[in-house]
């Protein structure tokens, strides 16, 4: 078994070795044939040099399969045979792509809303207690779980029992003793879409929480002493003050947990695996793709995905301009 | 030791022109001080000449080379910047010693000379600390160790001591003037601080959006000021300009009228028209108190500075900044006392009111 | 510098509150994760019958257990007798027993009960029974009877030792680490050089290719899936190779890495003074002298923290361990493993929990170990300093 690990680990070492080797030779060279002919087109090689393999790796690995995607999906489930417009009419009247696009939205809605809210909240608290150190600790510790060990940790939660038996399961068990009726709470339908958001939002909120924690640090003393100074209460000076600084922050961690809204697939695929009506885009497209091996109809829901990040794609971009013009 | 020559050098950053056509001669072991308010482009003239820059159009020659296509590491300058820019992650033997390593020069040798640098500046201490441990004016030592290890042709400054505080500021000034005396290499080096321009200076050029107003010896530029502006950026407490139209040119001299005065002073210039505007500048230390008939102008004091060694008096007259007169501190001028301004008739210069530059001395 | 701030606010009534509030948003957030740690160490039977949050009190547990065969019987004084004791365990402790289900709960430890058939039975509170009759007991198998009885927390490690060694996740592990070391450390290597670059370099298109990586680290890797496997398989038919393979994963998640490493180093680099990269260049050093000299070593900060993301991030993928490896015991990953014994063994936490467990303690070490670094890379790509 081991042996598996110590190849990795040579495979570490042959390519840090050759890509260091790669690197040098492709300098010394370089240096060589500047010093040879003493202009400056060497310098205009450099660069590339140390470019190659990560553009090299992203354009394989990102660029052309987007335009590829983009290709199949004018193609029948082999990518063989052109069929022109037919998968994009079959995403607008299927009716399961109907509920997973609904579902989706609902996603996008909520879990950036409340892991923002939240974050928002545990920033702003543990900033003013002399354990928040601990507190932000223990938030954001979710963040080192996996999905699908997130989605156990869940499902344990979740479980139901027998009505005679006692529950196991935190939330049924809390339903019990307030009186209620145990369910089983990932198969109601519609419903059940917001218990498999809440392993998310317990996820990105420890995110939200310490990138917000660091604007508001980052916020001038000054200012909030001289809005308290100025008669503003705590309140007033977390809406009115502090908020609007952040603002451009919040927005920042609002499309990063977008972004990962929008990929998410191993939560729905432990929890449900897309059952009772709790499909979204990513697994669709894995069913199709890997289950109906359909790859006009998986490109075409990958598309879908990839025009829910594009808005974003344009404000990192701007965002971009922005810091580079300054 | 080198000679520097600039031949109409141009840089611009897209639709802006940062240089406009610069033409320097340096001679070697000169020490030369560019300076000008800031944004007028001296840092980037620096940066050019150390290779860090593009140039757009002109040439730069170091001993009548031309080095316009060659790297910053070949020029064999070294330089030293306004942030001092040590390497935060190497101790200070390191930081020294830096551009000898990457030369490939023998390791005893290195030591040898990192030691003697280290020794002239008082450094030997700190060899292994690293530049977050010391203070600014050690860093500061540092930056000039690190250029003098190399024993370079020429010695670029960017504003080396703006970021020291006022007593270190003076030290330094003093220490760099030795320094250059001991070595006498070429040095070229940017400030906006005059007063650092003149008392450093072999000779300084004054650079004003991107163009030179003048080239020469710091007496040259304080007692013959090219144009207005080289009058009103060296000196400090800065020249007062007053208004004033000629009124009759005689052969050898005219004279003027100041806010609706005719001034009962004769002053030496017939280069002039009648009813020619041209400013009258005049140096704090020049300005006098006199009677109302031999004065120029007169206004009330509106503040009065003192300095311990003499005082300085604002003056408010109609239209103008606040003039600035120096005294003695023995004087018994209190503020809101009139004063009548008066000059001595050689210690003006008159410059012409539209183009600015100087009619007379 | 938060003193002054400080003390107006200690003097608030708010402060109680604040405390509460935010016990309260710790304790919902850390619950979940202590749930499923406590229910790793204990017995598959005490997950099943009591909440973990029970379960370091005694737990009360309702048992069926057999009395023993008629074989045992003694004939003391034309008096039938069985003893015996019904729990190994000396720990557990009898409360109440009865014949049915509905009944156990109406005799108490110690005293006796007549059952329906008339013998009688006494169970003591230790567990010893005697159960006595007028007739020779003719049962084959021992009679059943219902118990209720206090079990003291027990917490062992069996679970664990189940799951590493009897379910393969033991392997798993090492699938992961085999997948996880390459997959940080090739795409940081390959990402320093490009953001030096990015940073420090003059070229044309500089602004326009960064865009474009910018822009490629939120596109969906759901996009590349498809293209990419076909991809695979072709080269893995033409070289006789299989599709799924260890390089053909490092590859993907170096290539997937790529945009956002790029992103975090580039924001670090272009923050080093520029002056000491231009003193460098004065100073006779080389593009390569100054990366290797003064921006890798300056840049660690950046690169411990992109690090860790990556190795978070690989080691918690599921997406691309599903596509591009095989779910054979030597490839799968512990993701994907975890996900299979999800679906395999539906309510049986005590396997589910243990996996878990074992599945996020190793990024749960290094993400505490190491977590100044992960939120100063996190801050740094979110905020521009």
């Amino acid at each position: 078994m081991l042996v598996q690990l110590v190849q990795s680990i040579l495979v570490v070492v042959l390519a840090v070795t050759v890509s260091v080797v790669y690197f040098i030779a492709g300098n010394w060279i370089l240096d060589r044939w500047s010093a040879k002919s003493n202009t400056p087109k060497a310098e205009k090689i450099r660069p590339w040099i140390f470019l190659f393999p990560a553009l090299f790796l992203i354009s394989l690995y990102l660029l052309y399969p987007a335009f590829e995607t983009l290709r199949l999906s004018f193609f029948n489930n082999s990518g063989r045979e052109f069929v022109g417009m037919q998968n994009y009419l079959w995403l607008f009247q299927d009716e399961q792509m109907r509920t997973t696009l609904r579902n989706n939205f609902l996603w996008l809605i909520i879990v950036p809303l409340l892991s923002t809210f939240f974050g928002l909240i545990i920033a702003t608290l543990s900033d003013r207690v002399w354990w928040g150190a601990f507190a932000k600790t223990l938030v954001f510790m979710p963040m080192a779980i996996s999905f699908v060990g997130a989605s156990v940790i869940w499902k344990f939660i979740y479980d139901l029992r027998s009505t005679d038996a006692d529950q196991i399961g935190l939330l049924n068990a809390i339903v019990v003793a307030l009186g209620g009726e145990p369910m089983a709470w990932i198969t109601i339908p519609f419903w059940n879409n917001f218990f498999l958001m809440v392993v998310l939002i317990w996820i990105q909120t420890g995110f939200a929480m310490v990138i917000l924690s660091a604007a508001l640090r980052g916020l001038s003393n000054e200012v909030i002493e001289a809005s308290r100074m100025d008669g503003a209460n705590e309140f007033q000076i977390f809406y009115k003050i502090m908020v609007p600084q952040i603002l451009p922050t919040i927005i920042v961690v609002w499309t990063t947990i977008t972004v990962i809204v929008l990929k998410v697939f191993d939560i729905v695929v432990a929890m449900t695996n897309g059952q009772w009506d709790t499909g979204v885009l990513a697994n669709l497209m894995f069913d199709w793709m890997f289950r109906a091996a359909d790859f006009g109809r998986g490109s075409v829901i990958a598309l879908m995905i990839l025009l829910g990040v594009i808005p974003i794609m344009y404000l990192n971009i701007k965002r971009l301009k922005q810091e580079d013009e300054i | 030791m080198s000679s520097i020559k600039l031949n109409n050098l141009y840089k611009d950053y897209g639709q802006t022109n940062v240089i406009k056509g610069v033409d320097v001669e340096i001679n070697s072991g000169e020490f030369v001080v560019i300076v000008g308010p800031s944004g007028c482009g001296k840092s980037t003239l620096l940066r050019m000449i150390a290779g860090l820059e593009k140039i757009t159009s002109g040439t730069i020659e170091i001993d009548d080379k031309v080095v316009n296509d060659i790297d910053p590491a070949k020029r064999n300058v070294a330089m030293v910047f306004q942030s001092y820019a040590l390497y935060p992650h190497l101790s200070i033997y390191e930081n020294i010693a830096f551009g000898l390593k990457i030369a490939k020069v023998d390791k005893e040798i290195i030591t040898q000379k990192v030691l003697s640098v280290a020794n002239t500046l008082e450094l030997v201490d700190q060899l292994n600390k690293l530049p977050k441990q010391l203070s600014g004016g050690q860093r500061q030592r540092v930056a000039i160790a690190r250029a003098l290890v190399r024993e370079p042709k020429v010695f670029l400054f960017d504003e080396p001591l703006s970021n020291l505080d006022a007593g270190l500021r003076v030290n330094t000034r003093i220490e760099l003037a030795k320094l250059h005396q001991s070595i006498s290499a070429t040095m070229i080096y940017v400030t906006h601080d005059q007063v650092e321009a003149l008392t450093l200076a072999e000779k300084i050029v004054v650079l004003n959006e991107g163009e030179i107003e003048q080239f020469g010896t710091p007496m040259e530029l304080y007692f013959n000021p090219k144009n207005k502006f080289i009058a009103g950026f060296i000196g400090s407490p800065k020249m007062n300009f007053i208004k004033a139209s000629i009124l009759n040119v005689n052969k050898n001299d005219c004279k003027v009228m100041v806010l609706d005065k005719v001034v009962d002073q004769s002053f030496p210039i017939s280069n002039v028209k009648t009813n020619e505007d041209v400013t009258l500048g005049i140096r704090p230390e020049n300005l006098k108190s006199v009677t109302l008939e031999q004065s120029l102008c007169s206004g009330g004091v509106e503040l009065i500075e003192s300095l311990g060694e003499y005082d300085l008096i604002y003056i408010r007259i109609p239209q103008h900044e606040l003039l600035c007169m120096k005294v003695e501190i023995k004087n018994e001028i209190k503020m809101k006392d009139v004063i009548h301004l008066g000059v001595d008739s050689e210690n003006v210069h008159i410059f012409d009111e539209s183009s600015m530059s100087k009619k007379w001395p | 510098m938060m003193s002054g701030l400080r003390k107006l606010y200690l003097a608030s009534p708010l402060r109680m509150l604040t405390h509460l509030l935010l016990l309260f948003l710790v304790v919902a957030w850390t619950v979940p994760t202590l749930g499923l740690f406590i229910s790793s160490f204990r017995t598959a039977d005490s997950i099943d019958s009591t909440g973990w949050w029970t379960s370091l009190a005694e737990s009360s547990q309702n048992k069926r257990i057999r009395l023993a065969e008629a074989n045992e019987q003694q004939n003391i004084g034309g008096q039938f007798l069985i003893e015996g004791v019904l729990f190994e365990d000396e720990k557990i402790k009898i409360v109440s027993f009865g014949e049915s289900f509905k009944t156990f709960t109406d005799t108490s430890a110690g005293d006796s009960l007549t059952l329906k058939n008339g013998t009688e039975l006494i169970i003591s509170e230790d567990g010893h029974y005697q159960w006595t009759s007028d007739e020779v007991f003719m049962h084959k198998r021992g009679k059943r009877i219902f118990v209720n009885v206090l079990i003291p927390p027990t917490f062992s490690l069996d679970n664990y030792h189940y799951v590493l060694f009897s379910e393969g996740l033991g392997k798993a592990f090492l699938n992961t680490l085999t997948v996880t070391i390459p997959a940080t450390i090739i795409p940081i290597l390959f990402a320093a050089f490009a953001s030096y670059a990015f940073s420090w370099m003059q070229f044309p298109g500089r602004k326009i290719l960064f865009v474009i990586v910018v822009a490629l680290f939120v596109v969906p890797l759901q996009l590349s899936l498809i293209p990419l496997l076909s991809l695979y398989s072709s080269i893995g038919a033409y070289l006789d190779f299989s599709a799924k393979s260890y390089p053909g994963v490092w590859l993907a998640h170096t290539g997937f890495g790529l945009p956002l490493a790029i992103y975090i180093l580039r924001n670090y680099m272009i923050g080093i003074p520029r002056e000491i990269i231009q003193s460098a260049r004065v100073e006779g050093a080389s593009h390569f002298q100054i990366f290797v000299k003064l921006i890798l070593p300056l840049s660690l900060p950046a690169l411990a923290a992109f690090a860790i993301f990556q190795f978070l991030w690989v080691w918690n993928d599921l997406l691309v361990a599903m596509v591009f490896l095989g779910t054979s015991s030597d490839q799968i990953v512990m993701t994907t493993k975890l996900r299979d014994l999800m679906g395999t063994y539906g309510g049986d936490y005590e396997i589910l929990t243990a996996s878990a467990f074992v599945s996020i303690v190793v990024p749960l070490t290094v993400f505490l170990g190491l977590q100044k670094y992960f939120v100063k890379g996190l801050v740094s790509g979110s905020i521009k300093e």
